[in-house]
């Protein structure tokens, strides 16, 4: 577990222990269960993050959660996350409104390596709401395709109209050298896209897998097949990372909660390379 | 006999075919024809005999099953290089989905009877066809399994989240 020194312990705030007032901005029902939220800060700095960093949420009165920045690293002004309603806290946050006040805390975690990419084609893979995590890094590559190669997106949902952010794919495969391909499990009547494992998609790729970095976020049952044929793809595992999002509570090393194997999620992850968790990726409820 | 060398090169070039030497692929290309459907065309329908496969030269198809009193479901969506049809392999040879066009295609639509009795004389043939079509059939297995897990469900159906 992480040691903290005595210079370093300064106060609770240093540690991000203390929560943030932040400010309801927008509230944009994304899907039936998941909505975006808009949050500014109250007063003091703006919140600096990296793709792929996380924020511990706070509803007063009802609880905390950590939640996955799902906006462009390049504005600070605003943090933007996607919450899918599942219980108490969640659904707390999907229910507010514009001006409504919430705790901050953050941000934390290993980010996605996105300067890995340079000189390389960068590959998303993302089902279902795992498409809110790894924005930020498609947000910074569009930003930066000088220094990649090419810029592919695969993505799985349930059904078409479980497609999240469905107006950014199209604009973002309008974009020179990005390649966007969505997949569905249930299509419904007057569905002509691909139906299927968003694993089938990546017979659709035309780049070399010794040459491209993967990103990939989705359930763990998702990320293993993933795993699987990227490696079978050609792909390094070394160069295929995963965001591990499981429960935690303090968020900086400290408790345990979200310890697997020898990684505290919060402080080591929660990405992380293929390699790092192939055998914990796999143990049932740990 | 030009259009058999044509079919015959196509064939070659895709990933079922490769390396196979050139007499079997004058034999494969002897039983085969390129063909084209338009949107909306069926290949084939669910019960009919499974004598032929496709290799899908471009365009979408979906394989879909018709529920009585229900929409037609499509389960999988096949695309360019992809094959279509493997119950040409495995008794009774009927097919057990329809295949429909789902934008103009084009294929190669393989004479699997005479391939199958090719096989049936010749063993090594027909181990090699075996290796070839197997892992798309285990592929395609696996695929609907992960399908059938319902990943994505909403938290209020099956209990998953992300
Ligand atoms: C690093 C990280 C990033 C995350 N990013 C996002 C995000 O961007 N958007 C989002 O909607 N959610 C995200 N989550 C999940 C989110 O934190 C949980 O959904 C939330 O904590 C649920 O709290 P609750 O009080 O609403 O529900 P609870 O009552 O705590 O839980 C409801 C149900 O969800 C299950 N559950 C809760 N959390 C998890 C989890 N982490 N993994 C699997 N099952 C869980 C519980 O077992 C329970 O069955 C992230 C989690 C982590 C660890």
């Amino acid at each position: 577990m992480r040691a903290v020194s005595a210079d370093e312990a300064t106060s609770s705030w240093d540690l991000g222990m203390v929560p943030r007032p932040f400010r309801v901005r927008k509230n944009r029902r994304e899907l039936n269960d998941v909505v975006t939220l808009e949050l500014e800060p109250e007063s003091g700095e703006p919140m600096a993050f990296e793709p792929g960093q996380f924020t511990m949420l706070y509803l007063h009165g009802i609880g905390e959660i950590p939640i996955s920045i799902s906006g462009d690293p390049s504005h600070e002004g605003v943090l933007v996350q996607t919450i899918r309603s599942v219980g108490a806290v969640s659904e707390g946050f999907c229910n507010l409104s514009e001006g409504d006040m919430v705790g901050v805390r953050g941000p934390f975690g290993r980010p996605w390596p996105v300067e890995k990419t340079d000189g390389k084609n960068l590959l998303i893979m993302a089902g279902g709401l795992g498409l809110a995590p790894v924005r930020p890094a498609v947000y910074w590559a569009l930003q930066n395709m000088d220094r990649i190669k090419k810029l592919n997106i695969l993505y799985g949902a349930r059904t078409p109209d479980d497609a999240l952010f469905p107006s950014q794919l199209l604009g973002w495969e309008a974009v020179d050298d990005v390649k966007v391909l969505l997949t569905v499990d249930r299509p419904v009547d007057d569905w002509y896209g691909r139906v299927g494992v968003v694993t089938d998609l990546i017979a659709d790729l035309d780049i070399d897998p010794q040459e491209t970095i993967a990103m990939v976020c989705g359930p763990d049952v998702m990320m293993n097949f993933t795993i699987q044929s990227l490696r079978a793809w050609g792909l390094d595992g070394e160069n295929v990372y995963v965001s591990l999002e499981r429960n935690m509570k303090c968020a900086i090393g400290w408790c345990g909660h979200c310890q697997m194997g020898p990684h505290i999620i919060c402080h080591d992850g929660p990405v992380f390379s293929a390699p790092e968790v192939a055998e914990l990726m796999s143990v049932w409820e740990l | 006999m030009a259009a058999i060398k044509k079919i015959a090169e196509l064939l070659s070039a895709h990933p079922l075919f490769e390396g196979f030497d050139s007499d079997t692929m004058e034999f494969l290309a002897g039983c085969a024809e390129n063909k084209a459907y338009r949107k909306g065309e069926y290949i084939f329908k669910t019960g009919e005999p499974a004598d032929k496969f496709y290799i899908l030269r471009s365009g979408d198809v979906a394989l879909e099953m018709q529920i009585p009193g229900r929409a037609r479901l499509t389960v999988q969506s096949l695309h360019t290089d992809q094959l279509i049809g493997a119950s040409w392999m495995l008794p009774p040879f009927t097919w057990r989905l329809d295949a429909r066009a789902m934008t103009n295609i084009r294929v190669t639509r393989v004479d699997a009877a005479c391939l199958r009795d090719k096989c049936d004389e010749n063993h090594e043939l027909g181990y090699t066809i075996m290796k070839r079509f197997l892992p798309i059939i285990a592929e395609r297995l696996q695929a609907t399994r992960m399908q059938l897990v319902d990943l994505y469900a909403p938290m209020s159906e099956v209990g998953t989240r992300l």
